[in-house]
C-alpha cells in the first residue's frame, strides 16, 4: 500500500512537473515585449507620432508585398541630409552610405521560416492597421514586440473577423456581392478566398 | 518495396494486360532487397542503444525543459538596403526576359537573385515551354566550381594584367590565327567576330562536340544554304524519323514538342498526326512514336533507300524481305499525304541527309513542313575543326581562341587535339569553369553565365531573342564578348554594342518582351537533281563486325558541358530512368544470351579503347547494338560532374563528318555488379489500368474506348468535405505528353525540392515530387511505351489523411490536401497508406550548405528538414499568390491566373491543365467532361483531384 500510495505521490509530482514545462514551453521564443537597443538611437514616436508621418513612407514594401521592408539607409537621408545633420545618431546613417558599411538592425518581430506571412495581404487588401499588430508604435520611443505574434493569436483575430471556420462565410461573400459594385478595399471576405483556417494558407 | 510487390506479381512476364515495366521486374534479388534497408543509414547517431543510456539521454531531456524557460532568442541581425533599386521590393518577384541555348525564357528573380526559369509565353517559336536543361540552367549559373579570375600558364591574375598579356601575345603571334566557337545564331555576336577576324587576319570555325554538320552540308548540296533546316511538325499528318530524337535532343526540341503535341490531340481540325520511328537504340521520340522499328543501323538505310525509291521512280531499291511491307505501308501513307508529311534523320551523315531532302522534296514538304532558308548564322562544319587539328599538329597555327568549348574532352580524338594545343604559341580559351582544355590552355578567361550576359540570337529565322543579365557577374568574371572588345580597342560596353546593333527596334519594348520578329523567311531555292550518287554511297556503306556501338546524347546531360548540374544529374532518363551515370544499354536478347542482367560491370572495346561500365538492359534496343551516352566521364570537373560515368567520345569516328554510330566492337562481363541509380523498379502496375489508352479509329467510333472501365462507387464512412471557394484540380493528357521530364526540374526548382545523390537515388529515396512512370506493353525488343505523370492526386477521401497521427495531412477547404511540414513527426504511416506512393520522405538534412546553391532556393517555399514528409503541394504558394494578386487588384481569381510549375513549363501543349472545377466555365472543367477522363485507381475511391485523359495512339 505505501508503495502504491509512493507511487501515486511520484506520478502526481512527475504530472504537475510535466505539466508545469508544457505551460511554460508554450511561452517560448515568443518574446513578447521584446525591445532591444538598436544601433542608431531610433523613435518611432518622434517620427510617427509627433511628425505623423505615415507608416508606409518608411515601410514602403508593407501595401505591396510580403515584407513592410526596413527602410534603405539612404532613405532616411532624404529628410537627413538637411535636417540635424550634426547629430551624433544621423552622422552614423550618412557614415552608412558614404562607406557602404551597413547598419545593422536588431530585429524584434520574429516569425519562424516554417510561416508564411504577407503584409500586403493584411494592409492592403483587408485595410488592418499597423497598429492592430504592432501596438500603437507611434507612441513609442524604443520600439518594442506588443503582441505575442503567435498563432493562436493570428487565428484569434480571423475567427473575431469571421476569416477562417467555423463561420460560413459564403454568406457574408454574398452580401457583399449584392451592395457592392466590386469589392472594396478593407472587405472582409473575397468570394473563393477559402477559408482562413487551412494550415497550408501560411505554412508550405 | 517494389520488390516485394513483384513477387506477388507471380513469375509471368507478360501480365494480365500485356503491360510490364522492367526486364526484371520477375526476379526477387535479395541484394536490392537489402538495399532498402541499409545498415550504415543511422551513423549520426553514435549513441549505443542500450536501455541505460535511453534513460540518461531522457534524464537530461527533462532536467534541460526548465532551463530553456530562461533563454531569449538569439539577437537576429536585419540588414536594410544601403540604396534600393528603384524596381526592387523585397519580397516581391521580378521577371526579366532573357534566352537560354535558344530557348527564349523568363528569369523570375528576388531581390536580384534568380531563382526560377520559364518559358517565355510571347515566343512564336517556342509558345511558353521551356526544357529541363533550361529548368537546371539556375544552378549552372550558381556553380561554386565556375572560374575566379583569369589565368595565364595556370596561375591567377587580374583583369588588366590578363588583358595587356593577351593584347601583347596576340600582337606578337606569328601564324595562322584561328578562333573556333560553337555554332552561333547571335547576329551581334557575329558581327563582332567580324572585327576580330578582320584585325588578326583569323579564321572561324564553328564546332560541336555532338554536332549537325551533314545537315548543314546537305542543305548546302540541295538547296545552297549552309543552315539548319526548320519544321513546322503542327503541318505534318505523317511523320516518318530515322532515329531523329527531335522531341529530345535534336535541337528546336521545344517548339517541335509544342508544334508536334498540337497534333496529338484527336480533335485538332486536321486530325491526329501518324508517326513512324525507325531506329536501333530507344530515343525518347521513338517511344511516342505509334509504329516503332527496332531496326539496326545498317536495316536503318536499308529502309531509308526503300523509301526513297518508293517516291522515286528513277531509282530502284530492293529491300530485305522482312522489311517490305513496312515500307509499302509508310510509303503509302507518306504519298497519300504529299505536302503535308515530314521525313526524317538523326544521322550525321551528309548522304542520308541529302537523300532526306531529295524525299522531302518529292513529297512536295518544302515550303509546308520543312524549310531551307537563308541565314547569317554559322553553323559548325566538322572537316574544319579536323583540319584545324591538322594544321595545329603541324605547327602552322601561332594564335587559336577558343569560346565556351572544350575539345580536349569531346573531341574524338582527344590526344591528337591536346598534341595539337600544345603547339599553339598563343592558346586561348573562354570558359565558364575549368574543364581538360582548360588545363592545357595558356590564357583562360572564366566567361559569363549567360544570366549574367548580353546577347541576342536567332531563335528561329524570323525571330530574335534577347538575352539580357538579371544579376551582376558572381565570380568577377567578364563577358567573353567584352574581353574580345577591349582586345579589339573597341569602345563601350556590349550593351552598347548590342543595342546601337538594333537600333531600329524599340529597345526597351524589345527588353521587356525578351522576343521581337526581325524579318520574314527567306527560302532558299531548291537546287536538288540527281541524287542517286549519294543513295548509292549509303548502299555501299561499310559496316563493322561485331556489335555496333552507338554514341548518343543523353537528354538533360548532352554533350556534357551542364555535366556538373546536380539537377541534370539527378532528373531520371526518361527512358531508363537511370540518374548519375552514363551505362552500355543493350537489348533483352543480347542479355539473354549472355546471361546478362542490368547493373552487371561490362568491359565495352572497340579494339582501341576499352571501357568499363555498368550495363543496362533497355527493351528496344536492336539486338546486335550497344548504346553508350555522351557527356560522362569527366577528368576535370566540380564534384558533380567529376569521375561521373566514362567518356564515350572516342566512341566517335570521323568520316567527313562527325560518326556516332559507326564504331563496332565487343562486349565482354567481369562479374561485377556496380549500383544503378534507377528509378524505375520502384512502381509496377500490377495488372491494373493504370494507364488506359486506345487507338485513333477506336476513338473516332466511341469516345469513350479504352475508357470503360469504371468501378461502382462505394459508401462514404466520413462526412463529404465542405466545398466552398475555389476547388482546385488538374488535368493530364496522356496522349500529348512526351515524357520529356521537363516538369520533374521546373517543380524541384520551384518547390526546393533537395538532391540527394546517386546512392540515396539507388536506395529508393528520390525526392521528386513529380516523377513521370513509364511503362511498356508488348514484345520486349520492339515494346510500346507509355509515360504518365505522377504527382500526388490530392484525393477527396485521402487514405494518407486518416493514418496521419498527428493531423499534419490533411484536406484543405479548397481541395487540397496538405502537408504541414512543422506539424509532422516523420511515422511515415501516409507514405505506407498512398496508393499512389508519391510521398517523399527526407531520410537526412539534404545540403544546402553551398552558399552560392543557396541562391537558387525559392524564399516562399520551406526548406524540409530531417524526418519530415514531403509531397506535391500543387504549388500552394502560386496558388495563395494568385489568389493574393486579385484581391489586390479587386477583382476576382480568373481561370489561367495561376499557372502550377509543372504546367507553366511544360513544351507541349496543353497538357497539365490545372484550376478551379468548380467553375462550369474553366478550362479543366471541360477535361474532365471529356469522355477519356478517369482517375488512377479508381476503384479504391479515394476520389483523386488530379485526372488523367486516356492515351490515343494513330494506329
Amino acid at each position: 500500500m505505501k508503495k502504491l500510495l509512493g507511487a501515486l505521490v511520484a506520478f502526481i509530482a512527475l504530472g504537475a512537473f510535466s505539466t508545469f514545462i508544457v505551460v511554460q514551453a508554450r511561452h517560448l521564443g515568443f518574446n513578447q515585449g521584446y525591445a532591444p537597443d538598436q544601433p542608431v538611437a531610433f523613435s518611432h514616436k518622434k517620427h510617427a507620432g509627433n511628425l505623423e508621418i505615415d507608416c508606409q513612407y518608411c515601410h514602403f514594401g508593407a501595401d505591396k508585398g510580403r515584407h513592410a521592408v526596413i527602410p534603405p539607409t539612404a532613405l532616411c537621408l532624404n529628410c537627413h541630409s538637411m535636417i540635424k545633420t550634426q547629430s551624433p545618431e544621423i552622422k552614423k546613417l550618412q557614415n552608412a552610405v558614404d562607406s557602404g558599411e551597413n547598419i545593422q538592425w536588431v530585429k524584434v518581430n520574429h516569425y519562424p521560416d516554417f510561416a508564411y506571412f504577407n503584409h500586403a495581404q493584411h494592409v492592403n487588401v483587408a485595410g488592418v492597421s499597423c497598429q492592430k499588430c504592432h501596438g500603437a508604435v507611434e507612441t513609442m520611443d524604443i520600439y518594442h514586440q506588443k503582441e505575442k505574434l503567435a498563432m493562436g493569436w493570428c487565428i484569434e483575430c480571423h475567427r473575431e473577423n469571421g476569416i477562417a471556420p467555423p463561420d460560413d462565410h459564403a454568406e457574408i461573400v454574398e452580401q457583399y456581392k449584392s451592395t457592392q459594385e466590386g469589392y472594396p478595399s478593407g472587405a472582409k471576405l473575397y468570394k473563393g478566398s477559402g477559408s482562413g483556417g487551412d494550415c497550408a494558407k501560411c505554412h508550405y | 518495396m517494389s520488390n516485394l510487390d513483384n513477387k506477388s506479381s507471380g513469375t509471368n512476364e507478360t501480365q494480365v494486360d500485356g503491360y510490364w515495366q522492367d526486364v526484371e521486374q520477375k526476379v526477387l534479388d535479395p541484394k536490392v532487397l537489402s538495399q532498402e534497408f541499409g545498415t550504415d543509414e543511422f551513423d549520426s547517431f553514435s549513441v549505443k542503444k542500450s536501455r541505460r543510456n535511453f534513460l540518461k539521454i531522457m534524464g537530461f531531456s527533462v532536467s534541460a525543459m526548465p532551463l530553456t524557460g530562461c533563454i531569449k532568442i538569439p539577437v537576429k541581425k536585419a540588414l536594410p538596403y544601403l540604396n534600393k533599386q528603384d524596381d526592387v521590393i523585397p519580397g516581391v518577384a521580378n521577371w526579366y526576359a532573357s534566352t537560354f541555348e535558344g530557348t527564349p525564357v523568363l528569369v523570375k528573380t528576388r531581390e536580384g537573385r534568380p531563382i526560377k526559369i520559364e518559358g517565355n509565353d510571347k515566343s512564336k517559336t517556342t509558345m511558353g515551354g521551356a526544357n529541363a536543361r533550361a529548368q537546371a540552367s539556375v544552378l549552372s549559373l550558381y556553380d561554386s566550381y565556375r572560374l575566379r579570375s583569369p589565368m595565364v600558364n595556370g596561375s591567377s591574375l587580374e583583369w588588366d594584367q590578363f588583358d595587356s598579356q593577351f593584347a601583347k601575345a596576340m600582337s606578337e603571334t606569328t601564324g595562322e590565327v584561328v578562333i573556333v566557337t560553337p555554332s552561333i545564331t547571335s547576329p551581334t555576336e557575329l558581327k563582332l567576330l567580324k572585327s576580330f577576324i578582320k584585325k588578326y587576319g583569323a579564321t572561324h570555325i564553328a564546332y560541336d562536340a555532338v554536332s549537325r554538320s551533314a545537315f548543314a552540308e546537305a542543305n548546302e548540296i540541295t538547296h545552297g544554304v549552309f543552315n539548319q533546316s526548320e519544321y513546322n511538325f503542327e503541318q505534318a499528318d505523317v511523320v516518318l524519323s530515322f532515329g531523329a530524337d527531335f522531341l529530345g535532343t535534336f535541337g528546336n526540341d521545344v517548339a517541335n514538342t509544342r508544334q508536334y503535341s498540337k497534333r496529338r490531340n484527336a480533335k485538332h481540325p486536321q486530325g491526329m498526326n501518324k508517326h513512324y520511328h525507325i531506329e536501333p537504340m530507344m530515343t525518347l521520340t521513338g517511344s511516342n512514336a505509334d509504329y516503332r522499328y527496332t531496326r539496326s543501323a545498317v536495316e536503318e538505310r536499308d529502309i531509308l533507300l526503300g523509301v526513297l525509291a518508293g517516291v522515286d521512280s528513277s531509282f530502284k531499291h530492293s529491300v530485305q524481305s522482312e522489311n517490305k511491307d513496312i515500307v509499302t505501308k509508310m510509303v503509302n501513307d507518306l504519298k497519300a499525304s504529299s505536302g503535308k508529311s515530314l521525313v526524317l534523320s538523326g544521322h550525321n551523315d551528309v548522304n542520308t541527309q541529302v537523300v532526306v531532302n531529295k524525299i522531302n522534296a518529292l513529297l512536295g514538304n518544302y515550303g509546308q513542313t520543312v524549310f531551307a532558308t537563308k541565314t547569317e548564322s554559322v553553323f559548325a562544319k566538322d572537316a574544319d575543326m579536323v583540319s584545324l587539328v591538322d594544321r595545329m599538329n603541324a605547327g602552322s597555327v601561332g594564335g587559336l581562341v577558343m569560346i565556351g568549348l572544350n575539345p580536349s574532352y569531346n573531341y574524338f580524338q582527344a590526344d591528337k587535339f591536346n598534341a595539337g594545343l600544345n603547339k599553339v604559341k598563343v592558346s586561348t580559351l573562354f570558359t565558364l569553369a575549368e574543364n581538360e582544355t582548360s588545363k592545357l590552355t595558356k590564357f583562360v578567361a572564366p566567361m559569363n553565365h549567360t544570366y549574367e550576359s548580353w546577347s541576342d540570337s536567332m531563335v528561329s529565322s524570323s525571330e530574335l531573342s534577347i538575352t539580357q543579365p538579371v544579376i551582376q557577374p558572381l565570380f568577377g568574371t567578364r563577358m567573353w564578348t567584352e574581353s574580345m572588345m577591349n582586345l579589339l580597342g573597341v569602345e563601350g560596353t556590349f550593351h552598347d554594342y548590342l543595342k546601337s546593333n538594333w537600333s531600329s527596334l524599340d529597345w526597351s519594348k524589345t527588353l521587356h518582351d525578351g522576343v521581337v520578329i526581325v524579318s520574314g523567311m527567306t527560302s532558299a531555292a531548291s537546287k536538288i537533281g540527281n541524287i542517286n550518287s549519294y543513295a548509292a554511297a549509303i548502299k555501299n556503306t561499310k559496316s563493322g563486325t561485331g556489335l555496333n556501338i552507338v554514341a548518343y546524347t543523353k537528354y538533360g546531360i548532352e554533350n556534357g558541358d551542364m555535366a556538373n548540374n546536380p539537377f541534370l544529374q539527378e532528373l531520371p532518363n526518361p527512358i531508363t530512368k537511370a540518374t548519375w551515370d552514363n551505362y552500355a544499354m543493350v537489348s533483352p536478347s543480347f542479355a539473354k544470351t549472355n546471361g546478362l542482367k542490368s547493373g552487371d560491370e561490362v568491359e565495352l572495346t572497340d579494339g582501341k579503347i576499352k571501357m568499363k561500365l555498368p550495363c543496362i538492359v533497355q527493351p528496344g534496343t536492336e539486338t546486335n547494338t550497344v548504346a553508350v551516352a555522351l557527356g560522362y566521364g569527366h577528368t576535370v570537373g566540380g564534384k558533380v560532374a567529376k569521375n561521373l560515368g566514362r567518356n564515350a567520345y572516342p566512341f566517335v569516328s570521323f568520316d567527313n563528318t562527325f560518326n556516332y554510330c559507326g564504331s563496332y566492337g565487343a562486349l565482354s562481363i567481369t562479374g561485377k555488379k556496380l549500383v544503378l541509380a534507377q528509378t524505375q523498379t520502384h512502381h509496377s502496375m500490377e495488372g491494373r489500368d493504370i494507364v488506359r489508352e486506345t487507338t485513333f479509329s477506336a476513338f473516332q467510333e466511341n469516345p469513350k474506348s479504352g475508357n470503360q472501365v469504371h468501378k461502382p462507387k462505394t459508401v462514404h464512412i466520413y462526412p463529404a468535405h465542405k466545398k466552398d471557394g475555389h476547388q482546385w484540380g488538374m488535368a493530364i493528357n496522356l496522349s500529348s505528353c512526351t515524357g520529356c521530364s521537363a516538369c520533374i526540374i521546373s517543380c524541384s526548382a520551384e518547390n526546393n525540392v533537395p538532391v540527394v545523390g546517386k546512392q540515396e537515388v539507388a536506395n529508393k529515396r528520390d525526392m521528386h515530387w513529380l516523377r513521370l512512370d513509364r511503362y511498356y506493353k508488348g514484345d520486349e525488343n520492339q515494346p510500346e511505351v507509355m509515360h504518365m505523370p505522377m504527382l500526388c492526386q490530392h484525393c477527396d477521401n485521402a487514405p494518407c489523411e486518416n493514418v496521419c497521427p498527428v493531423l499534419a495531412t490533411v484536406q484543405s477547404s479548397d481541395g487540397l490536401n496538405q502537408q504541414i511540414y512543422n506539424r509532422c513527426v516523420g511515422t511515415r504511416y501516409c507514405a505506407n497508406n498512398c496508393p499512389y506512393k508519391v510521398r517523399r520522405f527526407n531520410w537526412f538534412n539534404y545540403d544546402h550548405s553551398d552558399a552560392h546553391e543557396r541562391l537558387a532556393l525559392n524564399p516562399d517555399v520551406g526548406v524540409r528538414s530531417r524526418g519530415i514528409m514531403e509531397k506535391c503541394s500543387m504549388c500552394i504558394q502560386r496558388i495563395q499568390e494568385g489568389k493574393l494578386t486579385a484581391k489586390r487588384e479587386r477583382r476576382e481569381l480568373a481561370d489561367g491566373d495561376i499557372k502550377v510549375a509543372c504546367q507553366q513549363s511544360c513544351p507541349s501543349d496543353n497538357t497539365i491543365i490545372f484550376g478551379d472545377i468548380k467553375d462550369p466555365n474553366s478550362e479543366i472543367s471541360q477535361y474532365l467532361e471529356d469522355d477519356r477522363q478517369y482517375t488512377v485507381l479508381e476503384e479504391l475511391n479515394v476520389q483523386p483531384r488530379v485526372n488523367y485523359l486516356t492515351k490515343i495512339r494513330n494506329k
